[in-house]
C-alpha cells in the first residue's frame, strides 16, 4: 500500500516514513502543499497524510483543491492545532480523519488501516481468529481451543479492539477512546487493570500468550 | 513656570469645584439682593407718584374755587408744613409769568418750565419725571400739571431723603453679599479639600503601587462617604490582585517543578543509557521511560490548558443535555477492577428517572472520572466507596463518599489549588491538577462543590448542578 506523507518538519516526516515503512507501507513525502497537490493528483496513493501548516499552499487548501478535482484518496490531518473549530474545519474541507501532534505512532497506523479498510470497502468479517482464539462477532461469542470464556462487556469490547487490530500496538489512550468513549486518560492506570483481567481469562493457562505489554507504547495481541 | 502652575490649579479638582460652588453662591445672592433693591426702589418711586398726584388734584381742586391767591396761600403752607427743602410749588400763567410759589430758597437754579402749558405731551394733563436741578446733589422728582385756563402748576419733591436710603441699603448689602460670597469662597474650599482628600491618599497609595510596592494599601481615613467607600474598594482590589499575583507565582513555581522533574527524569534516563555500552534488553526500558514521561509530561499540558480555558471562558464547548447517571455508571465500571484490586467496595446508588445537566458530555465524565479516582486513590486496600446521584427541585446532586484517609483541616482549605497535594511526600500520585480541575467544570456549570473530610475517617464530596428540567 502506497502512502503520502505531506509534511515540511522533515524530522516528523522521517520518522514516520521510517516506521511506515516497517510496517510494510511504500512512503513518498512531500516537503510543501504544492508538491504534494501535484503528487496526490498525478499517483494513485491509497491514503495521505497531511500537515495543515505548510509552506506555499497550506493544507486545508491542499485538501479543498484536490477533492475538487475528483481526488478521492483517504487523508489524514496531521496538525498541531487542537481546537475543536481546527477540527471541524479540517474535516469540513475533506478530510476523514484528524489526529493531532503529538502522537502515538501506533495510533497513526491504527487509524491508516482503519481509514484504508473504509475507503476499500473490505467485507466485514463476522469472525476474528488469533492462534486458537476465536471472537465471533455477531454472537459476542468467545473460544480459546474448545473452551468457552465469558467476559464482561467492557471486556469483550476491550479484546474485539485488540482483535480487529491484531499484530499492531494500540495505546492506552486509543484502547480508553475506543472502549469506553473517554478522550483523555485518568490519572490511575484504569487500563492496566482492565488488561489484567482480560489475560487472567483468555490467556491464563493458555499457550502461546496472546496479549503482550510493550512498555512505554501499549499493549499488542499477536500470534506468534 | 507660573503660568503652567495656574493651568494645573484650572485643573485641579478642588479648584474647579471650589469656584463652581462659590461661583453658583454669587450669582444667586447677587439676583437676590438686586431683586430685593428693585423691589424698595420701585416701592419709593409709587409713594412718591402717589403724593405728588394727591397734591395735584388739591391744588386743581383749589384753583378752581380761590384762584391764584387761594394757590399761594396752601403753597406756602404745605411746604412750610413739609420743609421748604423737601418740597416746592410754583404757578404759572399762561404767558410763562410765575404767579405764585412757596418759599423757594432751598431750590436755587430751578429753572422755569419751557413752554408751560404746550410742554404737556399730547393733551395729557399732566407729566412726571426726575431730574437733577444744576448745582443739587439729589434728585429731584417733579410734576407739571395743568389747572385751566392755560395755567400750569409744578410741584417738585427732593429725593434727598429716598436717595440716602437706597444708598446706604445698597452699602448694606453690597457688604453682606461680599461677606456671604467670601465666607461661601472658603466653605467651598474646605468641602473640597475634605471631599478629595481622600482621592489624594488612593492616587498617592497607586503611585506607590505603579512603582512595585505591591504591599502598599491606602491608610483607613479618618473621612465617611463615597470616598471612604472607594479607597476599601481600592484596597479590595488590591488584595485580590494580590492574592492572585501570589497564587500565579505559586502555580509558577509548581509549573517548573513539574515541568522539571520528568525533565530531569528522562535526561537522568537517556544519559545513563548512552553511558556505558549495555545489554540490548536495557534499552526498550529506557525507551519506555522517556515515553511515559512525555506522556505524563503532554497530559500535564493538556490538563493545565484545559483548566485554564475553562476558567477564563475561552473554551469552545458544544452545550447538550446530558444524563449524568449513564455517565455515573460508565465511570464506575472503568475504576471497577482498580477497586476490586485495592479490596474497596465501590457501589452506586441509581437514580432511575433521568437526570439532566446542561454541559458538555466529555468533560463532564472527566470531572466524574477525577473525582472518583481521588476516592479510590485515597481509600485504603478494603476500605468502601460509594457515589450517589440524587435529583433535588432544581439541581442534580453528585455525591462521592469513601472512608478513606481523609483530609486534615489544614490541607482541607487548599484541596483546590493547583498542584496542590496533601501528601507532598507522593509527588508521583498524580498531577495535583484533579481538584482544580472538577472545580474550574463545576463552576463553569454554574454548579457548586463542597468537600467536608474528618481525617482518618472519610470524605465527602458533593457536587451540584443546575438540572435540566422535563427536557
Amino acid at each position: 500500500m502506497r502512502i503520502l506523507i505531506v509534511e515540511d518538519d522533515n524530522t516528523i516526516a522521517h520518522f514516520i516514513e521510517k516506521g511506515l515503512r516497517e510496517e510494510g507501507f511504500a512512503v513518498d513525502h512531500a516537503i510543501n502543499g504544492e508538491d504534494g497537490l501535484h503528487m496526490v493528483l498525478s499517483e494513485p496513493y491509497d491514503a495521505a497524510i497531511l500537515d495543515i501548516m505548510l509552506p506555499r499552499i497550506d493544507g486545508l487548501t491542499v485538501l479543498a483543491r484536490m477533492r475538487a478535482r475528483g481526488a478521492t484518496t483517504p487523508v489524514i490531518i496531521l496538525s498541531a492545532k487542537r481546537s475543536l473549530d481546527d477540527r471541524i474545519r479540517g474535516l469540513q474541507s475533506g478530510g476523514d480523519d484528524y489526529l493531532t501532534k503529538p502522537f502515538a505512532f501506533s495510533e497513526l497506523v491504527a487509524r491508516l488501516h482503519a481509514l484504508i479498510r473504509r475507503s476499500t470497502g473490505t467485507a466485514e468479517p463476522t469472525t476474528l481468529t488469533a492462534a486458537d482464539l476465536q471472537i465471533d462477532l455477531l454472537t459476542r461469542a468467545v473460544t480459546r481451543g474448545t473452551d468457552t470464556i465469558e467476559l464482561q462487556p467492557k471486556e469483550y469490547a476491550l479484546l474485539e479492539y485488540l482483535m480487529r487490530n491484531k499484530g499492531r500496538v494500540v495505546t492506552k489512550t486509543m484502547i480508553i477512546e475506543h472502549v469506553w468513549n473517554y478522550n483523555f486518560d485518568p490519572e490511575t492506570n484504569v487500563v492496566e487493570a482492565r488488561i489484567c483481567r482480560l489475560r487472567d481469562k483468555i490467556d491464563k493457562g493458555y499457550d502461546p500468550k496472546l496479549i503482550r505489554t510493550i512498555r512505554g507504547a501499549g499493549y499488542v495481541l499477536k500470534a506468534p | 513656570m507660573f503660568l503652567r502652575r495656574l493651568n494645573r490649579l484650572r485643573h485641579d479638582l478642588k479648584v474647579k469645584l471650589t469656584l463652581w460652588y462659590t461661583g453658583v453662591l454669587t450669582l444667586t445672592l447677587l439676583s437676590a439682593l438686586f431683586v430685593l433693591y428693585s423691589t424698595v426702589r420701585t416701592y419709593f418711586e409709587n409713594r412718591i407718584n402717589e403724593t405728588l398726584l394727591t397734591e395735584y388734584r388739591e391744588f386743581h381742586a383749589l384753583f378752581q374755587e380761590g384762584g391764584i391767591p387761594a394757590i399761594q396761600r396752601e403753597a406756602v403752607l404745605e411746604s412750610e408744613s413739609e420743609g421748604i427743602q423737601h418740597v416746592f410749588f410754583r404757578l404759572f400763567a399762561p404767558d410763562g409769568q410765575m404767579v405764585a410759589h412757596s418759599n423757594l430758597l432751598g431750590w436755587r437754579g430751578l429753572a422755569a418750565p419751557e413752554a408751560p402749558a404746550e410742554g404737556l405731551p399730547d393733551g395729557a394733563p399732566f407729566r412726571i419725571e426726575t431730574i437733577l436741578i444744576e448745582g443739587h446733589r439729589h434728585h429731584s422728582r417733579i410734576l407739571a400739571g395743568r389747572l385751566g385756563r392755560g395755567y400750569l402748576m409744578q410741584i417738585g419733591h427732593s429725593l434727598k431723603a429716598e436717595e440716602h436710603f437706597l444708598r446706604d441699603l445698597k452699602d448694606i448689602l453690597s457688604g453682606f453679599g461680599g461677606g456671604a460670597i467670601l465666607v461661601g469662597l472658603v466653605c467651598g474650599g474646605l468641602i473640597s479639600w475634605r471631599a478629595t482628600a481622600g482621592i489624594n491618599e488612593i492616587t498617592k497609595a497607586a503611585h506607590i503601587i505603579t512603582e512595585g510596592q505591591f504591599g502598599t494599601r491606602v491608610p483607613p481615613l479618618k473621612l465617611k462617604g463615597e470616598v471612604a467607600t472607594l479607597a476599601v474598594a481600592f484596597n479590595t482590589m488590591l488584595d485580590r490582585i494580590q492574592a492572585l499575583i501570589t497564587s500565579m507565582q505559586e502555580v509558577t513555581d509548581n509549573i517548573a517543578h513539574d515541568l522539571r522533574s520528568p525533565i530531569t527524569r528522562i535526561r537522568t534516563a537517556a544519559e545513563l543509557a548512552l553511558q556505558t555500552a549495555r545489554d540490548p534488553e536495557e534499552y526498550p526500558a529506557v525507551m519506555a521511560t522517556t515515553i511515559n514521561e512525555c506522556d505524563r509530561l503532554l497530559g500535564l499540558l493538556e490538563t493545565m490548558l484545559f483548566i485554564s480555558e475553562i476558567e477564563s471562558g475561552i473554551r469552545e464547548v458544544r452545550m447538550e443535555d446530558v444524563d449524568l447517571m449513564p455517565l455515573l455508571e460508565e465511570a464506575c465500571d472503568l475504576f471497577q477492577p482498580i477497586a476490586e484490586d485495592k479490596h474497596i467496595a465501590l457501589s452506586v446508588q441509581p437514580h432511575s428517572a433521568p437526570c439532566r445537566v446542561r454541559g458538555e458530555p466529555a468533560t463532564l465524565q472527566r470531572m466524574i472520572a477525577n473525582l472518583l479516582d481521588n476516592a479510590l486513590k485515597y481509600t485504603a486496600e478494603g476500605g468502601r466507596v460509594s457515589v450517589a446521584l440524587k435529583a433535588h427541585r432544581n439541581e442534580a446532586v453528585l455525591v462521592f463518599e469513601d472512608n478513606g484517609i481523609g483530609i486534615s483541616d489544614e490541607n482541607l482549605p487548599r484541596i483546590f489549588d493547583r498542584f496542590y497535594r496533601c501528601d507532598k511526600s507522593r509527588p508521583q500520585s498524580g498531577t495535583g491538577l484533579g481538584l482544580s480541575l472538577v472545580k474550574a467544570v463545576v463552576q463553569d456549570l454554574g454548579g457548586n462543590i463542597q468537600v467536608s473530610s474528618q481525617y482518618g475517617r472519610g470524605t465527602l464530596v458533593t457536587v451540584s448542578l443546575p438540572r435540566v428540567r422535563n427536557a
